[in-house]
């Protein structure tokens, strides 16, 4: 069953607007890399700093359209080509659930399921996805009974 | 990474326009979207071909199978007919990186999969693969893991794959689509040595779309299997692996299909040992003499002198494996 949202996107988790408060670890993170894979990112993409030459293309980064199901609910974004689906989901969705731990394949912090089967969302181009399925650590629990993975 | 524009194609047609005027094919993108990150590979455009008719395994009029290039490596592993009649193929994939790659991570992609060479992929040490000309960091560094066989004095890298080893043992070919039309390339062409023009790994032209790797018909019963030795059992490349397929009939080896991995820069075919065992009664003094010549040929570098003697120890292993003691 999927709710569709009509919203074209869903601006970035961000904290910054929160006065004086301390940073946590996680607003820290989530501040300093909620511009990633969003297509106005300017020197950033997916929380990684980029070289003057790379920054210097990423103003006119290619960019693209793409619907995918997370967690039931269908979701139609517009994506720098760059952005892993770890990042959509993470600093787009704000699903921090999936980690990204080597953000190269090896670890497996990043797992998720597409179309049923477990990737590493790390590896995986957000632009690829369109009309996957696909299923976080937050989608897992049925109803307000947690899956053993929970 | 640098930006890339993305395009998606629905028919090989398209695909090959695409790649005629330079686009880069994705597939699974386990080593493109690793090595893009990296900024070792910098493709203007992406051209996705995971919705190309490329994923059946199918078998072939000859009794050979035809594995397309867009079945995963799980896919492949899993299938009834490639366990039954190649289990090498399906062991040297279930022992290859993590069960999440390998639901992603297509044949056709695992036969161009680039090398793991730690100085191929830092883009800040000479590699001669990556820039040629820039020289070997590998040559004089930590190479541990580096190639003893097909080796040239421009690259030492080996080639990473499990199942390309059982494709080399196999003597399996490479269907290749381009724009003047299908053409079929054995494995042992596929694959290129280093030599002067490490930069070049495979034998694929510009806009070439590999459509299936096809495994010969052997004769029947064939015993196979593939043994891979590496630091940890899980999630590491081969410091050494064994892929060998046996055909027994009357107590004598028939048919005999060896090649090694891990040592190669290449998956490292093994004829002087197939010749050996050919016409021969399987024991255990067969295996040890059968593999005396295995590491023929051998430039070991500093750090993996212990190579040679692993290559021979673990072939002989799988020899025993697969061909029994009597």
């Amino acid at each position: 069953m999927s709710t569709d949202l009509p919203e074209s996107a869903v601006p970035p988790p961000t904290d910054s607007s929160e006065p004086s408060s301390a940073p946590t670890r996680r607003t820290f993170i989530a501040t300093s890399t909620a511009v990633g894979g969003v297509v106005l990112a300017g020197g950033v993409i997916g929380g990684t700093l980029l070289g003057p030459e790379e920054a210097g293309a990423a103003a006119a980064a290619p960019s693209s359209r793409v619907s995918l199901t997370v967690n039931g609910t269908r979701r139609t974004v517009t994506v720098d080509n760059r952005t892993s689906l770890l990042d959509l989901l993470r600093e787009y969705f704000g699903l921090t659930g999936s980690k990204k731990g080597c953000n190269a394949g090896a670890c497996g912090a990043c797992t998720v399921l597409v179309d049923g089967h477990r990737v590493n969302a790390c590896l995986t181009l957000a632009v690829r996805m369109e009309g996957v399925e696909v299923t976080t650590i937050e989608g897992l629990a049925d109803g307000d009974q947690l899956h053993p993975l929970q | 990474m640098y930006p890339f524009a993305y395009t998606r194609v629905s028919d090989t047609r398209e695909a090959l326009n695409a790649g005629r005027r330079g686009g880069r094919y994705i597939a699974g993108g386990t080593t493109l979207v690793d090595l893009m990150r990296e900024t070792v590979e910098r493709p203007e455009t992406l051209v996705d071909i995971s919705g190309l008719p490329l994923r059946e395994v199918t078998a072939t009029e000859r009794g050979g199978l035809r594995i397309g290039a867009l079945v995963t490596m799980s896919q492949a592993a899993a299938d009834r007919k490639v366990r039954s009649l190649y289990p090498v193929i399906s062991e040297a994939l279930e022992l290859s990186a993590s069960a999440q790659l390998r639901n992603m991570a297509t044949i056709g992609g695992n036969i161009m999969q680039r090398t793991r060479c730690t100085y191929f992929r830092d883009v800040t040490a000479a590699c001669n693969k990556r820039e040629p000309g820039s020289g070997c960091a590998a040559r004089e560094g930590f190479n541990r893991m580096h190639a003893i066989l097909g080796t040239s004095d421009d690259c030492v890298a080996t080639h990473p794959s499990d199942v390309a080893v059982a494709f080399a043992a196999l003597e399996a070919s490479v269907h290749l689509l381009g724009p003047d039309g299908e053409r079929t390339l054995p494995f042992a062409d596929f694959l290129l040595r280093p030599g002067s023009t490490p930069n070049r790994e495979q034998a694929v032209q510009r806009g070439e779309l590999i459509t299936a790797v096809e495994i010969p018909a052997l004769p029947r019963p064939l015993r196979s299997g593939y043994l891979k030795v590496r630091d940890r059992q899980s999630y590491e490349f081969a410091l050494t692996s064994a892929a060998v397929a046996l055909h027994v009939s009357g107590g004598v080896i028939r048919e005999a299909k060896v090649a090694a991995g891990g040592v190669g820069t290449v998956p490292w075919k093994l004829p002087a040992v197939e010749q050996h065992l050919v016409g021969e009664r399987p024991s255990e003094a067969l295996w040890a003499a059968a593999v005396a010549r295995a590491a023929e040929g051998a430039r070991p570098l500093r750090h993996n002198r212990f190579k040679p003697e692993l290559l021979q120890r673990t072939v002989e292993r799988q020899l025993r494996i697969v061909g029994g003691t009597k």
